[in-house]
């Protein structure tokens, strides 16, 4: 059963490019933002694969899952730090929202009883911990932000399951 | 016993089973106790304060008297109700108060009274709708009418930038969808006011660094990407905007978002943009559920950002869902003529909608229970006042109510029947089946005890005239290009969708060149020639020098950037926005009084009315510094007019692209030596009293000439002169086409008899047109201007580069490649 999406795109992006120049190549080495959809049920394996082909572009994009994690991210290099970027509960989730109306259309699921929570998994390369506050206050804002904070050995080991609880990651 | 028969309700819909429903509040206090209460809210079960009221002393005073002789305490959603009902943001008190000897306020007496006389002058039918809808409505053409809305939503885009801004622009789309029986979005419209981006500045909100302020940065780039979504996403267009950047909006933005939208004059024989809900008829709300969301938004955008700023008052918007009604209104309901009357619900949630449309009928009773919630465990008050977004509230006749429901599910738009309007004068409210509010509607809407406001005319101190004798031309053009009022916004106008819909004629970005545009149009009808023309003027600089001259040039500049695209003087409406800082400061106030005088004089001379606006006052921010100290950062007053043309033919149409080599070009207008608030005045820091002022019968007089020679072909190119100058209007000509420009301003008209060439150059003298010529029209076009009004002062060269020559025989020439990389510097740098 699977109970979330998670989408990388396989090229670097341009919101990618911008994190790294803002910072600098010496304090972010390397960077990956992730797309995250997380359901409020589980899926089974069809219509899971019926909603990743429905949320992702297989060309530039890539799916991964809790069993292939480490051997995808690896593709893309090393990294340090997992930053989850959500919503904190009650604030209006309008990729979340799309994305649930985009699978209950196909999947003919129940509008009101299937929901999807986004966020943004930020994959780090940093040796300077402290460049990641700066980066949060780059990339969220904690009125309305959920924000998380894991190393990758946690993340990886934690088959990217982050806290579903808001840290103060500072 | 009102019986509501529950046409359609959500299977998961959760009612919590809440014990609380209302409690009386002891208003028989010490003035320090209603203080508290009116800035911290009432105290919730666990003695915890609810959030701010925005009520004055005396209000509460006038609540408790009023509920006296009702013989009973108030109950708290009467006065969370009436705090949103009077709340500046509602009732635009300061507006409304009578001011030194301005007996019935400045917009009875100043804005609505210029529109009154205008209309009284004018004897046509150009004015549809003023100042009573959600919009101001103009006609368009025997068949249609053009409805405009511009609002602001800076407190909310201080604390959240991306909600806020696209809470903005979604609210001001269903002020069009509200407009009469629903008109829809054709266009939107942006504006914003922000602090230099590469600026850090260290604001707190609470002592000890704690609610730190967000960074101009990330205000920046949140208010672009929220008007972004909000727009694409609904397929309305957005190409017409301005930002505007000065260190005063470093703790508070201005966000001004507006739509325009189209609605049939007349629809089965009735005008459009006549509502009226009917006593009988079901309170239907459509949209989006209820939630916690926005709560306290109208009252605290009524004070001022500090440590008791709620943030419950962020809301981000939806615009998929708003758009499924949207589309619901405008193609399945309206033209069946199925409704009687519709509003927005915004500011004050259900409370303001039902409140205002009750006034059409003569009252309400709401039954609470009835209205779908997003989840459980809000209370009756929180339901009433929440501003949860995309929501609109309809008067359905119970015959039309079945049909309604059902072309409205069909488009996926949830409505709920939470009430019904009825004719006595009542304001009835009931929670599990008992009455939790209960007040006479003129109470809840004149009970408001009224101001008299006191202003102070500010210490002017007159500073010598500067002559700065740098004759460094090139390098001040190139620094004034660069400054980011002048540079391109290319990067907002190709994020921002100016082509859905299929309508835009003068885009956002002209010629080859690029040049971010100062007005465009659209021509939103396939089968008529048509045009609507947008444009706005700002100048926030000039306020603390001349407030009235400040709101002079705006309306002049507002009116002029649609007459250099093509339309007439006489088809213009304009639209205030007047975002102030508070009332306690008796200057300030004198300012206000002062720029609403100008919108009044300037609007009477031009004979171009105003047909909407909204004031937003309180926009100063009192916090600490990194060093803990108190601080109070008040905006720039700033006053956004926005103008709104109809165009006879398309054919009539001009952009600032000079067409042709060999071209001639001309000034039309007067420069004078005013550069005080000025970019160039910026630059060299220097204190200048001198600002532009608008000579406004020769300025009417020259518009109309300028429209007459533009009917009869005889302009092939023209650019307003605005932020700037004259140096700053050729280059953008010159970028736009990448052609050079040969001109020699030694001999051009001017108001003062002797002027520095850095004040031809650099001056923001009100009134200039600039305007290319083909040479075989030279004297056919020379005809319709007098003498001292216009000056011929050289061509279009094919040699890439602006050759300037002044007085003293002071010449330079600069690269079209030097103003391109100029003009495209790097905001973010």
């Amino acid at each position: 059963m699977y109970s979330q999406i998670q989408i990388l795109n396989k090229f670097k992006t341009g919101r990618e490019k911008n994190l790294q120049l803002f910072f600098g190549k010496s304090l972010i080495k390397n960077i990956k933002i992730c797309d995250i959809y997380r359901f409020n049920g589980n899926l089974n394996k069809d219509e899971y694969s019926l909603a990743c082909e429905l949320l992702s572009n297989p060309i530039s994009q890539q799916v991964f899952f809790k069993n292939n994690t480490e051997k995808i991210l690896k593709k893309f290099g090393i990294f340090s730090w997992i930053l989850e970027i959500g919503y904190l509960p009650g604030v209006t989730d309008n990729l979340g929202n799309t994305a649930a109306e985009i699978i209950c259309e196909r999947l003919n699921f129940n509008k009101n009883n299937f929901k999807i929570r986004s966020s943004q998994l930020y994959l780090l390369l940093t040796s300077n911990k402290s460049i990641i506050r700066e980066i949060t206050k780059e990339c969220s804002n904690s009125l309305v932000n959920k924000i998380t904070l894991k190393t990758f050995k946690e993340f990886v080991k934690g088959k990217n399951n982050l806290s579903e609880q808001h840290t103060d990651i500072f | 016993m009102l019986k509501v028969r529950i046409i359609y309700r959500n299977s998961t819909q959760t009612f919590f089973e809440n014990k609380y429903i209302a409690k009386s509040v002891n208003l028989n206090l010490s003035e320090s106790s209603l203080k508290k209460i009116a800035k911290e809210g009432i105290k919730d079960e666990k003695g915890k304060r609810r959030g701010t009221l925005g009520l004055d002393i005396q209000s509460l005073k006038a609540i408790k008297s009023y509920f006296d002789i009702k013989g009973r305490k108030p109950k708290d959603i009467e006065i969370e109700t009436l705090a949103q009902t009077w709340s500046e943001h509602c009732k635009h008190k300061i507006f409304s108060s009578r001011i030194d000897n301005v007996k019935k306020g400045l917009f009875d007496t100043y804005i609505k009274g210029a529109t009154r006389k205008i209309i009284k002058k004018r004897k046509d039918n150009f004015c549809v709708s003023l100042f009573s809808d959600n919009a101001g409505g103009i006609s368009f053409d025997k068949k249609w009418v053009v409805c405009h809305k511009v609002e602001t939503h800076n407190t909310p885009s201080a604390l959240d930038p991306f909600g806020g801004a696209l809470t903005g622009i979604t609210g001001v789309n269903r002020d069009c969808i509200g407009f009469g029986k629903g008109a829809k979005p054709i266009v939107n419209t942006y504006g914003f006011c922000f602090s230099n981006p590469n600026k850090k500045h260290a604001l707190y909100r609470s002592k000890n660094r704690k609610d730190g302020l967000l960074s101009p940065r990330f205000i920046i780039n949140g208010v672009i990407n929220g008007v972004k979504v909000g727009g694409n996403c609904s397929g309305i267009p957005t190409p017409q905007g301005f930002v505007y950047f000065d260190d005063g909006y470093s703790a508070k933005p201005l966000v001004f978002c507006g739509t325009v939208g189209l609605i049939p004059k007349k629809i089965k024989g009735k005008f459009a943009h006549i509502k009226k809900a009917r006593p009988g008829d079901n309170i239907l709300m459509i949209g989006g559920r209820v939630g916690k969301d926005g709560i306290h938004g109208a009252t605290f955008s009524s004070e001022e950002l500090g440590t008791l700023s709620p943030v419950t008052a962020v809301q981000i918007g939806d615009p998929i869902t708003q758009k499924k009604f949207s589309d619901a209104i405008i193609k399945e309901l309206r033209d069946k003529d199925l409704y009687n009357s519709l509003t927005d619900n915004g500011a004050g949630g259900l409370s303001s909608s039902v409140g205002e449309m009750a006034k059409e009928s003569g009252g309400f009773i709401v039954e609470l229970d009835l209205v779908p919630l997003k989840y459980p465990g809000l209370q009756p008050w929180e339901i009433w006042i929440s501003e949860s977004q995309e929501r609109m509230t309809m008067a359905v006749s119970s015959k039309n109510l079945k049909k309604v429901i059902r072309l409205l599910n069909k488009r996926g738009v949830e409505a709920t029947v939470i009430g019904k309007f009825i004719k006595k004068n009542k304001a009835i409210v009931r929670y599990k089946k008992k009455e939790i509010l209960n007040m006479d509607m003129n109470f809840l809407h004149e009970g408001y005890p009224r101001k008299f406001l006191k202003s102070k005319k500010p210490m002017f101190i007159q500073t010598k005239s500067v002559h700065i004798k740098t004759k460094n031309y090139k390098n001040t053009l190139l620094k004034i290009l660069s400054g980011p009022n002048i540079t391109s916004k290319e990067f907002i106008s190709s994020q921002y969708d100016h082509e859905v819909q299929g309508t835009s004629v003068i885009k956002p970005l002209q010629g080859i060149g690029k040049v971010f545009s100062d007005s465009t149009a659209i021509k939103p009808l396939f089968n008529s020639n048509k045009c609507i023309g947008l444009s706005q003027g700002i100048y926030p600089n000039y306020t603390s020098i001349d407030a009235y001259n400040m709101a002079a040039c705006c309306i002049d500049t507002a009116i002029r950037n649609l007459i250099v695209t093509g339309c007439d003087l006489s088809a213009i409406a304009l639209l205030d926005n007047f975002c102030w800082c508070s009332p306690e400061n008796f200057e300030k106030l004198y300012q206000l009084k002062m720029a609403a005088k100008a919108c009044h004089d300037l609007s009477l001379a031009f004979e171009t009315p105003f047909i909407s606006g909204k004031d937003s006052m309180y926009n100063d921010f009192n916090g600490y510094d990194k060093k803990n100290r108190k601080i109070k950062i008040s905006i720039p007053p700033t006053l956004l007019i926005s103008s709104v043309g109809i165009i006879k033919s398309y054919k009539n149409l001009l952009t600032i692209v000079p067409q042709d080599v060999d071209d001639l070009v001309y000034i039309i207008g007067k420069t004078g030596n005013e550069i005080g608030g000025s970019e160039f005045a910026k630059i060299f820091a220097i204190n200048n009293n001198n600002v532009p002022q608008v000579y406004k019968e020769t300025a009417k007089e020259n518009y109309n000439c300028f429209s007459k020679a533009n009917q009869n072909k005889l302009i092939t190119s023209a650019i307003s002169v605005g932020i700037g100058g004259l140096g700053i209007a050729l280059s953008k000509m010159a970028i736009a086409s990448q052609k050079g420009l040969k001109v020699s301003l030694n001999n051009i008209n001017t108001i003062d008899k002797k002027i520095d060439n850095n004040h031809i150059l650099f001056s923001e003298s009100q009134s200039r047109i600039v305007v290319t010529v083909n040479p075989y029209n030279k004297s056919r076009f020379e005809n319709y201007f007098k003498k001292n009004q216009l000056s011929f002062v050289g061509k279009i060269i094919k040699s890439k580069k602006i050759i300037f020559t002044m007085h003293n025989e002071d010449e330079f020439e600069v690269g079209i490649s030097s103003l391109n990389n100029k003009y495209r510097k790097d905001l973010f740098s």
